[in-house]
């Protein structure tokens, strides 16, 4: 992690905007996941218990990446880095997809 | 990172390349940071989107009273839902790749479907729902 300079190098607080909206993000998996397993039908527990709560966890891991990834920015920032987290934009569009999917299997099979 | 091959988007040379391209830092030039961080939002905007469509159509499916068509609208719901979430690294990876080689950004077409999606859901709702009454 680098160093974390005395100032705010962004003007416009572009960092901070982003950084609150990857814990806003982070915020709703971890609650998304919480409805997902509040909800389940008793016939598909076993499968789907566990997929909610797999992204409640992966929600609140999220949120911890953010704070990370945050305080990681404030020094590559001003050094001209790539602000660009290829990783963690995959991952998120990656792990939504299953969990949309995932409830769509569930109403489909609830029917 | 690397500036190679700078100014050109980059081609999609494996069938998989269509719903995932390849990592959009692989080509063109660094853009301004604050592109970059908007890009980055708008994907977490979406995102947030495909999360509350899955709530909503969940929430329809098993909190609304029982109501004609009822599995129908959630349904729907959680397809655009999917649909929204599916995309989005795409949509992403796609504009950062534009934003790197300086062209124009491409126009969203889920926007218009989210909301017209949407706006349907909850009308029919409200009319099958008064029916029943």
């Amino acid at each position: 992690m680098s160093e974390r300079p005395p100032f705010a190098f962004d003007p416009g607080v572009q960092l901070e905007r982003t950084a609150l909206a990857w814990e806003r993000t982070g915020m709703a998996v971890a609650a998304a996941g919480l409805l997902f397993v509040a909800h389940v039908p008793r016939h598909l527990m076993a499968v789907l218990v566990p997929l909610g709560a797999g992204f409640v966890i992966y929600g609140i891991g999220l949120l911890a990446w953010s704070a990370r990834h945050y305080e990681d920015l404030h020094g590559r920032l001003p050094e001209g880095a790539s602000v660009v987290h290829v990783g963690s934009v995959r991952v998120v569009g990656m792990a939504t997809a299953v969990f949309a999917a995932s409830a769509l299997v569930l109403a489909v099979l609830s029917l | 990172m690397t500036d190679a091959d700078p100014g050109k988007r980059l081609p999609a040379t494996r069938w998989w390349h269509f719903a995932f391209p390849p990592d959009p830092r692989r080509s063109g030039h660094e853009p301004d940071y604050r592109f970059s961080f908007a890009n980055e939002r708008t994907f977490l905007a979406w995102i947030r989107t495909s999360l509350a469509l899955t709530a909503g159509g969940l929430g329809i499916l098993q909190l609304l009273p029982s109501f004609l068509g009822r599995e129908i609208l959630g349904i729907l719901l959680l397809g655009l839902g999917l649909l929204a979430a599916a995309s989005s690294y795409r949509r992403w990876a796609i504009k950062e790749q534009a934003l790197r080689a300086g062209a124009p950004l491409p126009p969203s077409r889920l926007q218009g479907t989210t909301a017209l999606g949407v706006a349907v859901v909850a009308a029919v709702a409200l009319v099958l729902i008064i029916i029943e009454l």
